[in-house]
Order: structure tokens, then C-alpha cells, then sequence
């Protein structure tokens, strides 16, 4: 009698365990219900609608965006009755998105990079074409170009930056230096410098990704201006990076690495930024994401943007536009005509440009009035004359190979010749890989 | 009732086993036989199509990706250097605790420390350390051979590597030695004694094949623990400098996460990896086992 009890007890015990386990499983279908009330589809209106949202990577902006969905659900309720819910989710891993779309279980609304992530989400069928939505008239043309794959505009595109290197505004000023616009000008500065005893670059090359930045800048420049239609070339696998070797892309790489500070492999880049804000040297080669943490580091700084030059020609001497954040509707959401509602009130002619001032973003849009930092300032005017290139789509391990490679380089465990084949090979494979 | 038990002990064996049979099929078994599918597909995390590639993950590892050989190899030279060094050190220091009556506990206490804190956390310290403390050392004191490029040459890295490895696991093996030590009989080491054996004949004649067991058990969780060395390598070097210190695991990761997500090809590698350890540690238990003996 006893042994039956336990052997229920147990049974009761598995059950309990397995049915937790399925517990999880019922959720989306729960939330697929209240979908499919919302999707009306024209007949009667949805009265309610409970938008998810994952913005990857957008945890510091939180509150911003809660605010922001806060004024779009009154609006929504204002102008078409509906009842928007949200929840709101912002994790630090992007495989997490990633998963989620693969399982089914989408998010409404998600952030991605539309350079990295944005052709192989297009592939797999995860992006809308959001072509004849209002927002996209209203889109600079440059940014608009970086959000459009395969002729279809596929997410509102929201932080942007123009980036190349950053520079220590007071040690250019104490020396008398200007910012130098061709390669020769870049050596009397790192010359000036070292005379004064300072440290041009500032190396922080534990994290492959910063090697790597100045080998993707240089060799972009070089491309932008002498072979336009190296990119072309390269996805279809007729190109090479020694094309670029042998107009000179390697000339600024060893300029940087031949004048940096000690010991850079051991210095990653919380480290770099720290030192870089107290002044150990004068340029740091990264983007304008790193203000903040620089400003941190020393609240007194003045940060300066440069663009990198990889020749005697100034014309060549370019800044990278690119946009690191794009959101954008999952196209098989049953709450897809409110999801779109809420990308189109993203570039809401009344409220956007105080959204965007409060988030610190780069303006997206034509009509756009943000107060901008000054380093913005000096990246919009590089790109306003004409010295930037778009942000293309480099293979992820490619551009895992660059930032390695470079690494190896600097490390002296490479030849010149040796990074350029592994490169292209890396290159080569993605591209068979993605077919 | 007793009578019951006889008849059927299959069900109250199954009522006991069964909660943890259930977590085990569920959360290992399943995904495991997952894992094996999908190393036989393209899938790359992403899409929910996929193809069926039959074999050609497993072929291009070993015929195409000389990044992933070479990672086999460098965790090889790892694994080799760290079963030894962990060991002799976890041994070292358990007769040198045990040698010690009055600061046992102290000494005990003091070398498991490092095994209690989260490696990627303990390991970042290290970085700090390798990158900022020994270079001021070398600097202030007479203690100039601290002066290394502690991570920024692939041989030094892989010093650096074992030896946050050998801080962070030689504690743990201490232990288990120490359990082994006490657990050798006196009166052996006593008849020895006044058979005038020196103390080093005495641990290399008596106390060496009486801890076999514990030399068993140590060398299958360090050959075990090693072959899927991951945290360090990633908070450390990152792989770096280039793909120089790159081991099978962080290959793996990279392959999935940070390269062209192509989740099939990296499952393939991690059921090559599975299969390497599976036969070396079986190997490597039977081939000591049989060197065990009774007092």
C-alpha cells in the first residue's frame, strides 16, 4: 500500500515536471490568439493589439523607448480606437533573436544591423518590404540606400554614425595640428607628436575587432575612390584583396601600427578607451559608439572625428556612414498593420526629432532637428562634402579573417601577402557558404 | 508487500530512477540525438529550411578547414601539458599540505580558493594581471623576467594559458590526492621504515601505487576538463593573437556564433570532439586501471 503511494507520488512528481516543461511551449499560442483577434484584416476593426518588440543590444535605452511606445498607444487609441499593449524586451545576446525567429516564436518588432544581419534575415524571409510606407519619403537618401536590400526598404533605420578614427581635440590644439586630409599631412602630425613626446595611436588590439577596424577602413577608403566595382567583384568571387595591397592599403595600417602605444595585445577596450580619455595618446582608431564610454572615463574630453586618409589624395580621405540599428516588423505577425503604425511613428513628422534628441541618435530623416555633438557635427560634415562611402555588407567570417589577421599581422606572425590570401579565402567560403 | 518488491523490483527501481531519467532525457539524451542530426545538415541557426549534407561536415573538417586542424593540435599540446602539470602540482601540493600538521587546514584552504571563483571572472583578474601588474613588477623590482609579452606572442599566450589553468584546477585534484594520502595505511610506511627505505622510496614504492585510484580519477577529470578548455582561452586571448591560440571548443563557438552561423558544420566539430574524448578517456581509464592495486 505504502510502495503504491510512492510510486503515485513519483508518477504525480513527472507529471508535474513534464507538464512544466510543456507550460513554456503554450505561451505563443496564447499570444496567437489575442493576434488573431487583432486581425481583422478590414472586416470588423481590431480593438486590441499586444505589440512585442526586441531591440537587441538597446538596454540604455529603455526608458526612452517605453516613453515613446507610451505616446505611440495613446495615438494609436486616438486615431483608429485599437487598445496597444506592449512588451518590451532588450537583451544583451543577439543569438537570442536569432533563435527566436527560427523556432517561430517571433517578435512583432525587432533591432538588427542591416549591414551584418540584414541579407541573410532578407534571405530567410524575416524582413517585410516596407517600400510604400510613409517613412521611407522622408528618409535621407544615403541612409535610405544602407536599409535596402534587393530593392526593398526593410526596416526603419534608426542609430546611424559617420566614424574613422577619434581624435584628443585639446593635444591637437596644444601642438598647433590640424586634422590631416592626405597621408603625408597624417606623418608630419604623428612626427609633431612624437617630438613632443606624445603617442600618436592609441592600440588596444587584445579584441580583434579594433585591428581589424583600421584594416576595414583602409581598405574601404581605397576601394571607394580607385575600384567602385570591387565589391561587385568580390561576391562573385573575381576579386582580391591584393588588388588593394598593391594601391597602397597597406601604407596607413603600418603608419598606425608602427606608432601606437606598448604592449597592445594585452589591452582591450574598455582599457584603451580609459587610457585613450586620459590623454596616453591622440588617436584612437573606432567609431563615435565609444563616446559615451569615453566621456565616462574623463567627462572633460574633448573628442574629435577625423576621417583616416590612405593616400596623397585628399579626396580619398573618407569617413564609413553606416547604420548599426535598424527595427523592422516580422512579416508573418498577426499585428503586422499596428507593428508598421509604430515603425512609421518611429519618423512621425511631431514627435521624432525629440525621440531622436533624447536617444543621442544622428538623424535619419530630412526633416529631422536634433541638436548634434560636435563630433557628429565634424562626421556630418565630412559627409555633407562628399568624403564618406555607404557601409556594404562584408561577410561575417571575413570579417571575423580581418580583425584576426590583422591581429596576426601586427603581431608580426603574418606576412602582408599571407593576410591578404586568408582573407580571401574567408571571403570566398562565406560567399559559397551563403549560395 | 515483501513479497511485491520481489516480484517487481523493476518498478521501484524506475520510481527512483525515474525524475532523474526524465531531466536526463529531456535535457541531455534528446538534444544530443538532436546535435547528431543536425551535424549531418546545413542548417545555419536561421533559416527553418534545411538540407540534408550526409557526411560532407565531418569531410570538410579534416580536408578543408586547416584552421580547425590546427586548433586539434594546439588542444592536443594542451591537453598533454596540462594532464601532467595539473597533476604533479595537485600531487605536489597535497603531500606538502599533508606533510604539514599545523598549517593543514590554512594551506588547504588557501590553494582550493582559486577553484571557487568563476573562471571567466578569475581569468579576466589574470588578464589584468598579465598585462598591467607583471610589467610594473618587472619595472619596480628586481624581478625583470616578468617583462613578457604575456599575451601579445602565441608562445607566451600559451604559457599564460596553462598557467591560469594550473592555478584554477591544481586546488581541485589537491583534494582528491589529500582524500588518497590519508587514506594509505600506516603500518606500510611504518614496516618501511624500519626496513630503512628513504622517504622518496617510500612515496615512489608505497604511497604512488596505493593512490592509484585517485591518479585514475584525477587524470580522466583533467584529460576530461581540458579537452573542452573554452572560458580561459576566451576571456584571456580570445583566440589571439590571429587564430594562434584558438582550441577545439573556442573553434566551435566561433564557427556557430561569430562566423557565417553555420550551426551543421560547427555541430559536426563538436561530435568530432565528442568522439576524440570519448575514446582517449575511455583509453586512458583502462589502461590505469589496471595499474591499481590492493594493500
Amino acid at each position: 500500500m505504502r510502495k503504491q503511494m510512492i510510486v503515485g507520488l513519483v508518477i504525480m512528481l513527472l507529471v508535474g515536471i513534464v507538464s512544466a516543461c510543456g507550460g513554456n511551449n503554450n505561451e505563443p499560442s496564447s499570444s496567437g490568439n489575442n493576434a488573431s483577434a487583432s486581425n481583422g484584416a478590414g472586416t470588423d476593426t481590431p480593438k486590441k493589439a499586444e505589440l512585442t518588440l526586441m531591440l537587441t543590444g538597446l538596454g540604455r535605452f529603455k526608458e526612452q523607448f517605453d516613453q515613446y511606445l507610451k505616446q505611440f498607444a495613446a495615438k494609436e487609441k486616438a486615431e483608429k480606437g485599437i487598445d496597444v499593449t506592449y512588451n518590451l524586451e532588450v537583451p544583451s545576446d543577439a543569438n537570442l533573436l536569432k533563435t527566436r525567429l527560427a523556432s517561430g516564436d517571433a517578435p512583432d518588432i525587432f533591432s538588427f544591423h542591416a549591414a551584418f544581419d540584414g541579407p541573410i534575415f532578407e534571405k530567410g524571409g524575416y524582413l517585410p518590404d516596407l517600400s510604400g510606407e510613409p517613412f521611407v519619403g522622408k528618409l535621407i537618401d544615403t541612409i535610405r540606400q544602407v536599409v535596402t536590400i534587393n530593392d526593398k526598404v526593410v526596416g526603419v533605420p534608426m542609430e546611424s554614425f559617420s566614424w574613422s578614427y577619434l581624435y584628443n581635440k585639446e593635444m591637437f590644439d596644444k601642438y598647433g595640428l590640424k586634422v590631416p586630409t592626405t597621408l603625408s599631412e597624417m606623418k608630419q602630425v604623428v612626427e609633431t607628436l612624437k617630438s613632443n613626446g606624445e603617442t600618436p595611436f592609441m592600440l588596444a588590439y587584445k579584441e580583434a575587432s579594433f585591428p581589424g577596424w583600421l584594416t576595414q577602413l583602409s581598405f574601404e577608403s581605397v576601394v571607394a575612390k580607385q575600384s567602385p566595382d570591387w565589391w561587385d567583384r568580390m561576391n562573385k568571387g573575381e576579386a582580391s584583396f591584393s588588388e588593394l595591397k598593391d594601391k597602397g592599403m597597406f601604407d596607413i595600417i603600418d603608419l598606425v601600427n608602427g606608432n601606437g602605444t606598448k604592449r597592445p595585445l594585452e589591452v582591450g577596450a574598455d582599457d584603451g578607451l580609459a587610457k585613450f580619455a586620459n590623454g596616453e595618446a591622440a588617436m584612437l582608431i573606432t567609431g563615435t559608439w565609444y563616446a559615451d564610454s569615453i566621456l565616462k572615463a574623463n567627462p572633460n574630453f574633448k573628442l574629435g572625428l577625423g576621417a583616416l586618409p590612405v593616400n596623397d589624395d585628399p579626396e580619398s580621405t573618407m569617413v564609413n556612414l553606416a547604420v548599426s540599428t535598424t527595427l523592422s516588423v516580422y512579416p508573418e505577425s498577426p499585428n503586422k498593420a499596428v507593428a508598421t503604425d509604430f515603425l512609421n511613428y518611429i519618423l512621425d513628422d511631431k514627435d521624432s526629432s525629440a525621440f531622436f534628441d533624447q536617444l543621442k541618435f544622428n538623424k535619419v530623416a530630412k526633416d529631422q532637428q536634433i541638436e548634434t555633438f560636435p563630433w557628429t557635427e565634424q562626421g556630418n560634415q565630412y559627409v555633407e562634402s562628399g568624403h564618406s562611402y555607404l557601409d556594404q555588407s562584408i561577410p561575417q567570417s571575413a570579417n571575423e579573417a580581418i580583425g584576426k589577421m590583422s591581429q596576426s599581422y601586427f603581431a608580426g606572425q603574418i606576412s602582408q601577402d599571407e593576410l591578404v590570401a586568408e582573407i580571401d579565402k574567408a571571403w570566398k567560403k562565406s560567399v559559397q557558404v551563403q549560395k | 508487500m515483501y513479497r511485491a518488491l520481489k516480484t517487481k523490483p523493476w518498478i521501484s527501481l524506475l520510481a527512483f530512477a525515474a525524475p532523474a531519467l526524465v531531466f536526463y532525457v529531456i535535457f541531455l539524451l534528446i538534444p544530443t540525438l538532436g546535435g547528431v542530426y543536425y551535424s549531418f545538415t546545413d542548417w545555419n541557426g536561421l533559416f527553418r529550411s534545411y538540407h540534408f549534407v550526409g557526411f560532407s561536415n565531418y569531410v570538410e573538417a579534416f580536408t578543408e578547414d586547416s584552421r580547425f586542424i590546427y586548433s586539434l593540435f594546439y588542444t592536443l599540446k594542451y591537453v598533454l601539458a596540462i594532464v601532467i602539470l595539473q597533476n604533479v602540482i595537485g600531487l605536489g601540493l597535497a603531500v606538502l599540505v599533508e606533510s604539514r600538521m599545523r598549517t593543514k587546514a590554512l594551506f588547504r584552504t588557501l590553494f582550493f580558493m582559486p577553484n571557487m571563483f568563476s573562471v571567466y571572472i578569475s581569468t579576466l583578474m589574470w588578464t589584468f594581471i598579465f598585462s598591467t601588474a607583471f610589467p610594473q613588477l618587472a619595472e619596480k623590482t628586481l624581478l625583470h623576467f616578468l617583462d613578457q609579452p604575456w599575451l601579445g606572442s602565441s608562445s607566451m599566450a600559451f604559457v599564460s594559458i596553462l598557467l591560469v589553468s594550473v592555478w584554477q584546477g591544481a586546488g581541485y585534484l589537491m583534494v582528491i590526492y589529500i582524500a588518497a594520502l590519508q587514506g594509505v595505511p600506516r603500518d606500510l610506511q611504518e614496516a618501511a621504515t624500519i626496513d630503512g627505505a628513504t622517504p622518496f622510496r617510500k612515496f615512489l614504492h608505497i604511497t604512488l601505487p596505493m593512490i592509484m585510484p585517485a591518479i585514475t580519477i584525477c587524470a580522466f577529470l583533467t584529460l576530461n576538463g581540458s579537452f573542452k578548455i573554452f572560458e580561459v582561452v576566451y576571456a584571456l586571448t580570445g583566440g589571439g593573437p590571429g587564430y594562434s591560440t584558438e582550441v577545439i571548443a573556442f573553434n566551435i563557438y566561433q564557427e556557430g556564433f561569430a562566423r557565417d552561423m553555420r550551426y551543421g558544420y560547427a555541430t559536426a566539430k563538436a561530435m568530432i570532439l565528442f568522439l576524440i574524448i570519448l575514446v582517449i578517456t575511455v583509453t586512458q581509464v583502462a589502461v590505469l586501471k589496471k595499474k591499481e592495486v590492493e594493500a
